[in-house]
């Protein structure tokens, strides 16, 4: 159950920086999002 | 379409690629190593077979027999408790692949924390995978974590608390040698303890013997730690070792050291528990670069330095310590385990064949007693 809830809240950060990504007119910034959104894609698919 | 929405598209599609590309890497690490049954195997059986509750998990590892027709004892050898100290998954490999038993039984475990073998630890820059040359061919290993993988087992808490109320650091919790005797409602790696424990008991194992590696900058190497029951046999059997030139520590198992093979598997079955160490350089906290080499042959400069220093329990010098002198010690001593158990009770003989001994495996490759894949 709690492997859930972690999982709920890894996929609501990535959806928020997926959307700071598109709101985000600094290329360095959107760059940065990118970089975040790795770890989090692997974590929420049970990958590492 | 805005350029910045353009670019995150372009950015998203990159992220996407590195996170597939690595995610490719961390699941082949998911595939199971082949380990070939040699002519000495009888039959194979799985953890689960001893506690259910791990049947259809990652978890659930091999477990080999190596019977004889003839009434003897029950030696049981454990490897892999520690998925970073290859040595000890290797010696039972080359049980495996080697030996035959022709009085009593011999029970191998190669992959104690098959979980471990999964993955293994973020900014240690490990080899994901050891290989040998064989004369017919290569054979590959994974090199894993010390503990459990993180998808099979998760969160750690902050403090771990073993089953005797003793406080460990938050990531014990995932280590198999602190979760003995087991817990079949506990965590995941205690469940793993469980079921190694129940083998023990309904297979009525004389010896049993967990293998390790340990830092040559760590006070117990090269080291035999027996449990007091089994201390007499472990003396005579570093005495043995000696006279052979293998220089042994004899270290009686801390009665509260709680959660150890050592430890649990004395109190909590009536087997002689053993736990051996030999020197791993790729596990230490002084080691240089970390890669297949090293593993494998333990060179490495900054241990020489060390060493000079007098800051390490092992001899160290430009040779290092290769895997053949690392399998070669444990194989070397599970056979004097093994002979004085036979001298002190002889009812419970084991008697076996197949194995190198020490010296003949240091002028060899560790892969010339590895079988051919089919």
């Amino acid at each position: 159950m709690i492997a859930i809830i972690y999982q709920i809240i890894i996929l609501f950060f990535l959806v928020l920086v997926i959307w700071d990504m598109f709101k985000e007119e600094n290329i360095w910034n959107q760059l940065t999002g990118s970089l975040v959104i790795i770890p989090f894609i692997l974590r929420l698919l049970m990958i590492k | 379409m805005k350029k910045n929405h353009k670019i995150a598209i372009g950015l998203l599609v990159f992220a996407a690629l590195i996170s597939f590309l690595s995610g490719m890497e961390f699941v082949g690490q998911w595939k199971d190593d082949i380990i070939i049954p040699g002519p000495g195997v009888t039959r194979t059986g799985l953890l689960s077979d001893y506690f259910p509750k791990l049947e259809g998990e990652y978890a659930d590892t091999t477990v080999y027999f190596l019977e004889s027709d003839n009434p003897g004892g029950t030696v049981f050898v454990l490897g892999g408790t520690h998925p970073n100290e290859p040595s000890a998954m290797l010696t039972a490999v080359m049980l495996i692949e080697n030996v035959v038993v022709t009085q009593g039984r011999m029970i191998v475990v190669p992959q104690a924390n098959l979980s471990g073998f999964s993955h293994n630890d973020p900014q240690e820059g490990s080899p994901r995978h050891i290989h040998f040359e064989t004369p017919d061919g290569e054979r590959k290993f994974r090199y894993g974590s010390r503990a459990t993988n993180p998808i099979h087992q998760w969160p750690d808490p902050d403090i771990y608390i073993n089953q005797f109320g003793q406080s460990l650091s938050g990531s014990e919790t995932r280590n198999l040698n602190r979760g003995y005797p087991g817990d079949p409602n506990g965590n995941y790696t205690e469940q793993i303890c469980f079921g190694i424990m129940e083998l023990i008991r309904q297979e009525e194992c004389d010896l049993s013997i967990d293998l390790h590696e340990a830092s040559p900058e760590y006070p117990v190497i090269n080291a035999i730690v027996a449990h007091e029951d089994a201390a007499d046999m472990a003396s005579m059997a570093i005495l043995d070792l000696q006279i052979e030139d293998l220089e042994y520590n004899l270290e009686i198992s801390p009665p509260s050291f709680r959660g150890l093979t050592h430890r649990e598997w004395g109190d909590y079955s009536n087997t002689l528990a053993i736990l051996m160490e030999t020197a791993n350089a790729s596990q230490g906290r002084l080691r240089g670069r970390t890669d297949e080499e090293l593993v494998l042959t333990g060179k490495d400069k900054m241990y020489v330095k060390a060493a000079e220093l007098g800051r390490l329990y092992v001899p160290y010098d430009e040779d290092g310590h290769p895997i053949e002198d690392r399998v070669g010690r444990h194989i070397t001593a599970i056979r004097a385990l093994v002979n004085n158990m036979n001298f002190i009770f002889p009812e419970k003989e084991v008697q076996y064949h197949g194995d190198p001994d020490y010296f003949e495996l240091i002028e060899n490759n560790y892969g010339d007693y590895l079988l051919a894949l089919k």
